[in-house]
């Protein structure tokens, strides 16, 4: 073995290397204050790692990146696991970026001799935000590709060449393939190899001059060794965020927000967090000044970092005899503490559907209630907790001490007290609604929203329901019955002797006995169809579904389909095998005899059909929420709960989707979101002689976009219980992971602590002896 | 050491600095016939400007009179290496029977996509509270010009939209796709 190192050591001196990295004297010895440099090494290696392994499965194109990322989230082995890590690495990358600066900046370690390795890390951390900047739209998702529009909106108000860099970051006018393409390359390829060129070239100038060391000289004068000393204390932090990356990835997933959708104006983009005192700060920079805002404000703090070896250079390194430097950097700290919360608070945004409550009020008051409602000021402005928050909150106008004057001013002529105010001008108001609308104001005066909230919550919960005018038909009450007399009830008992003697046990099984051609019968009772419905299924099963091979049984008597659908109804599964609340799901995914033979309804019949892209993509419930609230629910109820009059048909009332029809549901969300997807796409009409209201094909008729019926169909999923970005697939289940993890490595991790510090007890007084610490 | 030979007092060393200034030339004159084609490459296809043809957005006799909709079209999307058909949308006013304006959905401030506030008879953004009349003037916000018209034309009762880009953040409407 020796002869084979020595033959390497000969042709490529490995020794020397190796010695050139381990072997460096660190003034003052090892403390925990030195581990940031090796704990952002560390990040940038994780997301190399898991960077890379991503690309085995990632489509960088428009089509199929989002996808992709589902993909590597849901069906991946351990992907969730790895996309976990690169998302939450990215986040702790930059924390210790900057964790690493500001320990670099409180020793004064950027001094001479030191600045040209203070000036690199200084590029290092713009290299970690543009990849993190370039990475968030990779996975083609809304929050992503908002961001990067937003972005690069911003560069594009940069002077002079603007323009042509919001063209060259885009690819193009408008954000596509080619913005995906170009922040693709630049994120695993160009920034990646810039990234880990300049930490090799960080590192080299590092350790020209070695760490720097305690300020105070006496302190300094005890000398320690880079390894292992202070390799262990790196490792016992690495490991111990790596512990805590793994628990982030088990508890806290990346969020789904959605496949990227450029006709969706319900998002406010926002920029990611790190992002977000830039994005507040810039609100204070109107008009013409925008340019100062987007181009000067980063400018200079990018400056005032890079230059700041030059421009202190006093000698002192003791944070205490440099109480500019110090206050300049807290000052700095505090400014980006304070504008990334304001951003974070900031909801920028109209309200569409807030409603001025005018209960209580009378006169002037209610008629001035009544104009901020009809000529859009709430949608700006918010009254007790409704309304936009575009301009300031004006639940309280009344108590500032505002005078007639200078309100019916504002409204008029708002520019004339703000003059780059945005509120736009209410001069073509009568003198009259001017007065109505400052009478309306300065009752604002703090009282809050008493007793006439109550009542706008009831107002607003009624005007959401708008078929409720009328009492909801009970659903055994259809209104039309065009099939005898379905309410007489018929005899169960007789049903099952017709049942069994005649051709619907050749092909139906009850209980185990009788044929696989049709579905099984067995829980038929407890499937919540009505009576209305096996009656049609029964007569004219075509009506249904107009490829089912069942033949129609419309000769039969009214005596004889009642009694068949008395011992339908009566087939309940033995109570051992229920589930406990759940109306009778398949608790399995179910096998799909595709193309075959179309199946019978309520099962696989459903999924023959085209399927379509949406499908495919992972929608985010949240947001299917606020389209689900715009779309259906009008007719499918608040939340999916149904009891929307439908008169003419033979439910009576529009099918309520949570809990859903159970043969529909599926535990398994792919199957389910296919299940639902056909009736959003091509939309259908409900069984009954002329139903009022029949489902649009919302897909076909191109009302909603592809991306926005994923969105709807996560949203009834969750409504029924089952998560849209469940893990199938996830190689070890994320909580077993941890628990051997903790086990295992976190024992290790304990072990060593303790071993360590016995050491030291054992060794005091052997101070600075290499082998003391082995 | 640069070779001095310009200025007339060529001396012995300058062997070297004319082999060196070789080395610098033919090295540059690589870098210059590689870089060039490299950049060509992706800068040269930002600026393209699609043409477009009129699609049908609708039956003109679906629009209410005088009151903005959106309706939503798919037309045909040739991107780089993807054809497809992509959804766009357009607000539509509608003035008589065969008369219409038809506003760009892309707010001109920064490109969001603005909304009708009934309530108010106001054209709203969301991103930074540009508020624009039903005739597309700004009447308050950021937006540096009025809502962008597009060109429309009705034939038979449908009408058909020509979609296209305006750069956004700027006082005049320049077409950029």
């Amino acid at each position: 073995m020796s002869r084979i190192g020595e033959w390497f050591q000969y042709r490529w001196p490995v020794r020397q290397v190796v010695r050139w990295g381990l072997e460096e004297e660190i003034p003052g010895g090892g403390t925990f204050a030195y581990v940031l440099g090796a704990s952002a090494l560390f990040a940038f290696v994780i997301q190399v790692v898991t960077g890379v392994w991503q690309l085995f499965f990632y489509v960088p194109t428009v089509d199929h990146a989002y996808q992709s990322v589902a993909y590597i989230r849901q069906e991946v082995p351990y992907g969730w696991l790895v996309h976990g890590l690169h998302y939450w690495g990215s986040n702790f990358f930059i924390i210790i970026v900057s964790l690493h600066m500001a320990r670099v900046f409180i020793w004064g370690a950027y001094k001479k001799p030191r600045e040209l390795t203070w000036m690199l890390g200084v590029v290092l951390f713009l290299l970690v935000l543009a990849e993190s900047f370039t990475g968030a739209l990779l996975a083609w998702d809304e929050l992503g590709y908002w961001a990067a529009e937003v972005g690069t909106s911003i560069a594009g108000t940069v002077p002079v060449i603007g323009h042509f860099l919001k063209m060259f970051m885009r690819g193009g006018a408008a954000m596509g393939q080619d913005t995906l393409s170009r922040f693709f390359v630049l994120h695993v390829a160009i920034l990646a190899a810039l990234l880990g060129a300049v930490i090799v070239v960080h590192i080299v100038a590092f350790r020209q001059f070695g760490s720097v060391g305690p300020w105070t000289e006496r302190r300094r004068s005890k000398i320690g060794w880079f390894w292992p000393e202070q390799v262990l204390r790196d490792t016992l932090v690495i490991v111990a965020l790596f512990m805590l990356l793994v628990g982030l990835c088990v508890y806290c997933p990346a969020p789904v927000t959605g496949p990227a959708d450029h006709l969706d104006n319900s998002i406010t983009p926002k920029p990611e967090w790190q992002f977000l005192f830039l994005y507040q700060f810039l609100k204070l920079f109107k008009g013409r000044w925008e340019p100062v805002g987007t181009t000067g404000v980063p400018l200079a703090l990018t400056l005032i970092l890079l230059l700041l070896p030059f421009y202190d250079r006093g000698r002192h390194r003791n944070p205490l005899r440099r109480p500019i430097a110090m206050l300049g950097g807290m000052g700095l700290v505090a400014w980006l503490i304070v504008y990334t919360i304001l951003g974070y608070q900031s909801h920028p945004g109209a309200a569409t559907s807030a409603k001025v409550s005018t209960a209580g009020l009378s006169g002037s008051v209610k008629a001035g209630a009544e104009l901020f409602q009809k000529e859009g000021c709430i949608s700006c402005h918010t009254v007790h907790g409704q309304g936009g928050n575009i301009g300031p909150n004006l639940s309280n106008v009344g108590a500032q001490g505002l005078s007639r004057q200078w309100l019916s001013v504002q409204i008029r002529h708002p520019k004339r007290h703000d003059p780059s105010t945005m509120m736009p001008s209410f001069d073509r108001l009568s003198d009259k609604k001017v007065d109505e609308l400052v009478d309306f104001l300065e009752s604002l005066g703090g009282k809050g929203p008493s007793g006439a909230g109550s009542q706008r919550q009831k107002a607003s919960r009624r005007a959401s329901q708008p078929h409720t005018g009328d009492a909801p038909q009970p659903r055994t009450q259809p209104a039309s019955q065009p099939h005898g007399d379905p309410s007489a009830r018929g005899d169960a008992q007789a049903g099952k002797q017709w049942f069994d003697a005649h051709e619907c046990i050749a092909c139906h099984t009850v209980g185990g006995k009788g044929g696989k051609v049709g579905p099984d019968l067995s829980d038929e009772g407890a499937k919540g169809r009505s009576p209305q419905w096996l009656t049609v299924q029964i007569r004219d099963p075509k009506k249904h579904v107009a490829s089912s091979i069942m033949p129609s049984f419309a000769s039969l008597s009214d005596r004889t389909v009642a009694n068949l659908v008395a011992y339908l109804e009566s087939l309940r599964p033995s109570a051992a095998s229920r589930p406990s609340s759940r109306p009778a799901p398949s608790s399995q995914p179910t096998t799909l005899p595709l193309r075959k033979w179309p199946g019978p309804p309520g099962r696989a019949a459903y999924l023959v059909g085209q399927t379509s892209h949406g499908i495919g993509d992972l929608g985010a419930p949240q947001h299917g929420k606020l389209l689900y609230d715009k779309y259906c629910q009008s007719c499918h109820g608040p939340d999916g709960r149904g009891g929307v009059p439908n008169a003419g048909s033979f439910a009576g009332v529009v099918p309520p989707l949570a809990p859903i029809n159970p043969a529909l549901f599926s535990r398994d969300p792919l199957l389910f979101a296919q299940n639902i997807d056909r009736y959003i796409q091509h939309g259908s009409t409900p069984p009954g002689a002329q139903p009022a209201h029949t489902m649009p094909p919302w897909g076909d008729n191109l009302t909603l976009s592809q991306e926005m019926i994923s969105e709807i169909e996560a949203y009834i999923l969750r409504l029924n219980g089952v998560d849209r970005a469940a893990i199938r697939h996830p190689g070890v289940e994320p909580e077993t992971f941890l628990v051997l993890m903790l086990a295992i490595l976190g024992g290790t991790w304990v072990l060593a602590i303790f071993g360590w510090i016995a050491a030291g007890v054992v060794c005091r007084g052997r101070d600075g002896d290499k082998g003391a610490e082995q | 050491m640069p070779c001095s030979c310009h200025n007339g007092g060529c001396g012995a060393p300058s062997r070297r600095g004319l082999l060196k200034w070789f080395v610098g030339a033919l090295g540059g004159g690589l870098g210059v016939f590689l870089g060039w084609p490299l950049i060509g490459a992706i800068v040269g296809t930002i600026f393209r400007i699609p043409k477009t043809t009129f699609i049908k957005v609708g039956r003109m006799s679906d629009f209410p009179l005088g009151k903005p909709v959106q309706p939503k079209f798919e037309m045909p999307q040739h991107e780089e290496f993807l054809h497809g058909t992509i959804l766009h949308e357009v607000w539509v006013i509608r003035h008589s029977a065969d008369s219409a304006t038809v506003f760009s959905p892309i707010c001109p401030h920064l490109g969001c996509h603005y909304d009708w506030f009934a309530s108010a008879k106001k054209f709203i953004c969301p991103c930074h509270g540009s508020v624009f009349s039903p005739e597309g003037k700004v009447l308050g916000g950021p937006a540096p010009r009025g809502l962008d018209t597009l060109p429309h034309k009705v034939d038979r009762g449908e009408l058909y939209v020509k979609w296209e880009r305006f750069e956004v953040g700027i006082t005049r409407k320049v077409r950029i796709g």
